[in-house]
């Protein structure tokens, strides 16, 4: 199968940078593959390069994305691997006659994944042809153990997939749990393990503060901010708790 | 107008004027679509469509008799070597080769 395939910047390849598109991990380099890298080297399949939607993929949470941006990342490829947890880049499949296989949570392995959302992470297949497709996502999908919440049982069915049971209520409910979760994944961005540090600054708080500020962009800055309101103590109950009751299909 | 500027000190931000307005302006309109949630009662909606308390955990709860799908995966307890501590300091942006270099914590 001599694809080739294009990996989303959140997606670790062993001693590539992974910015997830971030000025804040311009300077990272993976320390390993993911498991879906693993599993692509083991076939003939290509990477041929990498790409970003937006920042962390969040963007797509407030803006859909344009035609463009999908034509481009596959512009050399026949198939990308990327974490559509907002569902922009499937919902700009439809203009411009691509395909998205968003597989059921717990089907590909997260393992090397820049998280996101953890609840909504997972690596679908952008493709043009959806046999294609099909064949890389039969490559990158099966259980692995670095992977907690994929069910080694083989028989296993993927968990239903959860549908707001409202529907004029959906996106404000994916606003706030993708807000919620995705605060709680940027706080590992401080400057001091990996990731941009600021130059000046006179003791620890500041330089979290500074290097994150200078570091993340706005739509990033944006979801946190609203992450940090529902999950405050005086909104918790009246959107966060809510929304994850509303959530629950019947 | 919500105040943004105690949600900016919890998320280790300090955005400068420019920025807080624009800031501001979006998460405005963003968080006024959120009073939409207030229309639902989620006691009433579940009770009427469950006969079930709400829950706010995602696991589906049909029936109070139907046992739960819930379980754990764990793998054995065995020490595993992830990585020397020279490949995890590569990526640090300040260290001194054993330990990440903080500012000063203590006086």
């Amino acid at each position: 199968m001599p694809f080739n395939v294009i990996l989303e910047e959140s997606i670790m390849q062993k001693d590539i940078p992974a910015t997830a598109g971030s000025k804040m991990l311009e300077s990272f380099i993976s320390p390993i593959d993911a498991t879906v890298v693993t599993r692509l080297k083991a076939t003939d399949i290509k990477i041929v390069g990498r790409y970003a939607f937006s920042e962390f993929g969040i963007s797509g949470l407030f803006r859909e994305y344009q035609e463009k941006k999908l034509t481009k990342a596959l512009e050399n490829a026949d198939v990308m691997l990327c974490n559509d947890f907002t569902g922009a880049i499937a919902k700009a499949t439809k203009s411009c006659g691509m395909f998205y296989i968003q597989p059921k949570y717990g089907t590909v392995s997260r393992y090397g994944l820049i998280p996101s959302v953890c609840s909504l992470d997972q690596i679908g297949v952008l493709c043009k042809d959806l046999d294609v497709g099909q064949k890389v996502l039969e490559i990158i999908s099966g259980y692995d153990p670095k992977d907690g919440i994929m069910n080694p049982d083989e028989n296993a069915q993927a968990r239903d997939e959860e549908k707001p049971p409202h529907s004029d209520i959906q996106k404000q409910i994916k606003q706030i749990i993708c807000c919620a979760e995705f605060m709680g994944n940027m706080s590992r961005y401080d400057g001091v393990k990996y990731g941009y540090r600021a130059k000046d600054y006179k003791d620890l708080t500041e330089m979290y503060t500074k290097s994150r500020t200078e570091a993340f962009g706005e739509d990033v800055k944006l979801a946190i901010m609203i992450g940090a309101m529902v999950l405050s103590s005086e909104n918790y109950d009246r959107y966060y708790d809510k929304a994850r009751k509303l959530i629950i299909n019947d | 107008m919500k105040n943004i500027e105690k949600y900016e000190k919890t998320a280790m931000l300090a955005l400068s004027d420019k920025e807080r307005a624009e800031l501001t302006k979006r998460f405005d309109e963003i968080t006024s679509t959120f009073e939409v949630l207030d229309e639902y009662d989620v006691k009433d909606y579940f009770t009427r469509h469950c006969g079930l308390d709400p829950q706010s955990h995602a696991q589906k709860y049909k029936v109070k008799s139907q046992e739960s799908k819930i379980f754990n995966v764990l793998r054995q307890d065995v020490v595993e070597k992830f990585f020397t501590r020279e490949k995890l300091m590569e990526n640090a942006p300040a260290s001194d080769d054993e330990y990440f270099s903080v500012p000063r914590v203590i006086d």
